[in-house]
């Protein structure tokens, strides 16, 4: 018996190696398998982009995370489009756009070679209906760059559009190479309801189509757009795959079943994935982290106490100690460097770390080394992942070396965090992440604005909840709808001294995303298309025609 | 028919024939318990629904501010809120889902695409099928084949062996096992994919399409290729969700298969001249068998519960993953959708077995 069952395992243990063998063999180890592209890299192929982000909305008025705009960028083209360091170029548009001398109203240029992928033209008539769909779609999406400003489109003939203001918007013209100025196809989008998933396929009028899409699978396709009226499409297909973690996405690129890993790659990942030989990683879109300041909640409701936080913490030793490999670079103005109106305003007027100051500050309010100042720091490594998890205990770490606080990490899952954050009952301070814009405007009202996501300075309704609020809420104003840009950039100056007297957040770090790519895929960064798809500085959108093959 | 009826009619269709065939040969006592079994799905789906209704609300956070906190104002989240029904009543919630429950139409999800509830667990229903079922044969077949060579050799170095990679089983969290099958066959030998269902450059080559019961539908249209890379893809998935379970079955089967064979039935077998191999298989290993199939219910359903952590780290579109994507972003619908599947999943599957064990043992009189 011993003797049958020996060979009967035996024969069923080889039979297992010789399946395992077999499906092994279904496909090669590295290299362009068959989920890899494949073909010559110069003459296009298939290129298979990772990422971590889900589809949310597929409607150009209803996207408003990356993976979402950078999708509606690829099918439909918008009015400008963002340019690392730049003003925004010209895209549908022949020109700049033309202000009127009361500022009321902007003028665009279309070029007149426009059509929808199915082969419709695109005439000024045709964009104002498709405009008009993004006004009358109030409450049902986002619309958040087109309802507070617009009041009306109008065509003044067939490729002059006319954009008519609910009044003086400075940032108005870098809103338009947002989605929501691209024109959706009355063919995919009705004109009265939002459609987050169309049917596919979607013609647009961007150098790809939407050719399919699955949710269940996590799987977007593109082909190339033969109406498209610039250069076409380099690859002859583009296949987004939407991982669940960033963990097996790196997998997927170094055993080559990915072309690029797009985003979300900690650190160790990145190290992990430098060491192979054919992984070149790129930097793109510096995204701003801060402390949001809970106004509501004491201790952090004393001004006292807020800038003594702001006086004691060293970014450049929390970067050091836990952001090293992810470059990371210290925040001291909450408009980042770049944009107009930034000053280290933070750096000035605290030169941290200040433990004299915070000192003297927080006797002001009664708090010494011998009665600490009780913090609860809010943070989520559900969202951010254990590197910065690791430079908010630094930060804390530092506070508490003070003898002054008393403060402790409390990490919750992303979405029970974000709902103590805007219930303001729970955490004093906690981590906040910003995507990259074009305007200050974009990088101050979202934390003064309608309860400022947790800072408090105004309520739900946008009613300042102190003094302090309702100077904010005028000078926001004033630099908003200032157009003369020397003034603006005084009217901003205003704004930051007002912002380091209040502290509604307080500027940490700033740090470039990153990509990770088959180098002798996709073409390295030193190619101008492919430098420029990697490093977009405006507005977090991989625009998928500007990655090029190798070659 | 409905695309979630048709998806769960693979588990249905099987599972009514048995019990119909279970029923006609049964006795008195055997259909009377069927006919209780069958008519007690109903109050428990509802029972195990309110359940999770309750737990949801239960929980801190809510859908549209998980979703839009940075991208619209408090004001348009409301509104959200109001248009989604979040707004209303308790009651009236609980009133909408019951009705849901009922007629198997969860609605539309409340984050991401709007999507409708009952098409996304029609899709992702047979993703995790097309894991569960090869991972069941996986675990009952090497279980109790190790646990036949480990009684049978019982005290030697492959019984001890054996034993210490059952200990090691059911010690080792499935989602561990995942991730060293990732890294060793994977990532260092490149034997085997990462993660996906099927290579992603297969898309657009006039073949299957995506989604649903994809590997069976190739198997049906004849696309090998699409076949070959959902087989290739889904050998280390299998393992990982099999290895859960695949410890237990050793055991079970290994003592079963010793109290068995030191019975009186089998002594005096021998004492008759009956050959070993014939007393072992045909009679220790049968009554060996019958527990095997009484866990078979439960660990179907410990898998189901083990591929929210399988489908995660494999990147696997099935149920699990969906039902981890709705707790985390407070996807009420969705959520609710799919416990009430697996539910009903694991009742039809434990109702299954039932008839099975009286089909299998015709001395059971249940």
């Amino acid at each position: 018996v011993r003797i049958r069952t020996s060979r009967a395992a035996t024969s069923a243990a080889l039979a297992i190696a010789a399946l395992t063998v077999l499906a092994a063999c279904t496909s090669s180890h590295r290299g362009p398998s068959e989920g890899s592209s494949g073909t010559s890299s110069t003459s296009g192929g298939k290129l298979i982009i990772g990422t971590t982000n889900q589809i949310v909305s597929l409607d150009p008025n209803g996207t408003s995370d990356t993976l979402g705009r950078s999708v509606v960028a690829a099918y439909d083209d918008s009015l400008y489009r963002a340019v690392p360091d730049g003003d925004p170029a010209p895209d549908m548009a022949i020109g700049p756009p033309e202000a009127s001398p009361d500022g009321l109203s902007y003028t665009v240029k279309l070029r007149q070679d426009v059509k929808f992928g199915d082969g419709t033209p695109l005439t000024a008539g045709a964009y104002v209906k498709q405009f008009d769909r993004a006004l009358s779609l109030n409450g049902d999406g986002p619309n958040t760059r087109v309802i507070p400003y617009v009041e009306s489109v109008t065509a003044t003939d067939d490729y002059t559009l006319v954009f008519h203001l609910k009044g003086k918007f400075a940032l108005f013209p870098s809103l338009l190479m947002y989605n929501d100025y691209a024109p959706s196809n009355p063919k995919n989008f009705p004109a009265n309801k939002l459609v987050n998933l169309p049917k596919p396929p979607v013609y647009g009028t961007g150098p790809y189509i939407l050719q399919s899409y699955s949710v269940s699978s996590g799987q977007i396709v593109f082909t190339p757009n033969p109406y498209y009226f610039g250069e076409k499409a380099p690859w002859d297909q583009v296949i987004i795959r939407i991982f669940d973690t960033p963990q097996t996405m790196a997998l997927s690129l170094s055993n080559g079943e990915i072309d690029v890993a797009w985003k979300d790659l900690s650190s160790e990942q990145l190290q992990t994935l430098k060491s192979h030989s054919d992984i070149t990683e790129a930097s793109f879109a510096p995204g701003l982290f801060d402390f949001a300041v809970n106004h509501k909640m004491a201790p952090t409701d004393d001004p006292n106490v807020d800038q003594a936080i702001s006086a004691v913490l060293d970014r450049d030793a929390a970067i050091d100690k836990a952001l090293g490999g992810v470059g990371a670079t210290a925040l001291y103005s909450p408009i980042p460097p770049g944009v107009l109106g930034s000053a280290d305003v933070f750096r000035t007027k605290f030169e941290p770390p200040n433990v004299s100051m915070a000192t003297q500050l927080l006797a002001q309010s009664g708090y010494s080394k011998s009665k600490p100042v009780p913090l609860v720091v809010g943070y989520s490594s559900s969202q951010w992942g254990s590197d910065y998890g690791n430079a908010v205990q630094a930060l804390v770490d530092q506070l508490n070396a003070t003898g002054l606080f008393d403060a402790h990490v409390k990490d919750n899952e992303w979405t029970t965090y974000l709902a103590g954050l805007q219930a303001g009952d729970t955490y004093n301070i906690g981590l906040l992440d910003k995507s990259p814009g074009v305007d200050p405007d974009f990088y101050t009202s979202i934390f003064i604005n309608a309860s400022g996501v947790g800072t408090f300075i105004t309520d739900e309704k946008n009613k300042p909840l102190s003094p302090a609020g309702q100077e904010f809420l005028d000078q926001l104003h004033v630099a908003a709808t200032t157009l003369d840009e020397k003034a603006r950039v005084q009217a901003y100056a205003k704004l930051l001294d007002m912002w380091a007297t209040t502290v509604p957040t307080i500027p940490l770090w700033t740090e470039e995303h990153k990509v990770a790519y088959l180098n002798d895929k996709v073409q390295g960064p030193d190619g101008l298309a492919n430098s420029e798809a990697f490093s977009i500085g405006a507005n977090d959108i991989l625009y998928l025609d500007r990655i090029r093959p190798a070659g | 028919m409905p695309p979630l009826l048709s998806a769960l009619g693979w588990v249905l269709a099987p599972a009514l024939l048995v019990v119909g065939y279970a029923y006609v040969r049964g006795g008195s006592k055997v259909r009377r318990y069927l006919v209780i079994r069958v008519l007690m799905v109903v109050p428990m789906v509802l029972l195990m629904g309110s359940f999770v209704f309750l737990i949801l609300r239960a929980l801190p956070g809510d859908p549209v501010a998980a979703e839009s906190a940075f991208s619209s104002t408090p004001a348009q989240q409301a509104l959200t809120r109001q248009e989604l029904g979040l707004n209303d009543p308790m009651i009236e919630q609980y009133g909408r889902f019951m009705k849901s429950v009922v007629t198997l139409d969860f609605g539309t999800s409340v984050t991401g695409g709007r999507e409708n509830v009952a098409e996304a667990l029609s899709e992702r229903l047979p993703g995790s099928a097309e894991l569960v079922v090869p991972a069941t044969v996986i675990a009952v077949v090497f279980g109790i084949a190790t646990g036949m060579i480990a009684a049978l050799r019982r005290g030697t170095m492959a019984d001890h062996g054996l034993r210490l990679y059952s200990v090691l089983s059911q010690s080792m969290p499935g989602f561990l096992v995942g991730m060293l099958l990732q890294l060793i066959f994977a990532s260092w030998l490149g034997w085997f994919p990462v993660s996906g269902e099927f290579d992603a450059g297969l898309i657009g080559n006039d073949g299957v399409t995506p989604g649903g019961y994809l590997l069976t539908r190739s198997i049906f249209s004849g696309d090998w290729t699409m076949v070959g890379s959902v087989l290739h893809h889904l050998v280390l998935p299998v393992l990982a969700l099999s290895w859960i379970v695949v410890g237990t079955n050793l055991r079970v089967a290994r003592i079963n298969m010793i109290e068995a064979m030191d019975a009186d039935y089998i002594l005096a077998g021998t004492a008759r001249g009956i050959k070993n191999s014939v007393l072992n298989y045909r009679y220790a290993f049968r009554n060996a068998l019958l527990p095997i199939v009484t866990l078979l219910g439960l660990q179907v359903a410990l898998m189901l519960g083990g591929t929210v952590v399988i489908e995660q780290v494999f990147d696997w579109p099935g149920l699990g993953q969906y039902l981890l994507e709705g707790i985390l972003a407070r996807n009420f619908p969705a959520v609710q959708g799919a416990i009430i599947v697996i539910t009903i999943f694991v009742i039809l599957v434990s109702l299954l077995v039932d008839a099975l064990y009286t089909l299998i043992d015709p001395r059971v009189d249940l």
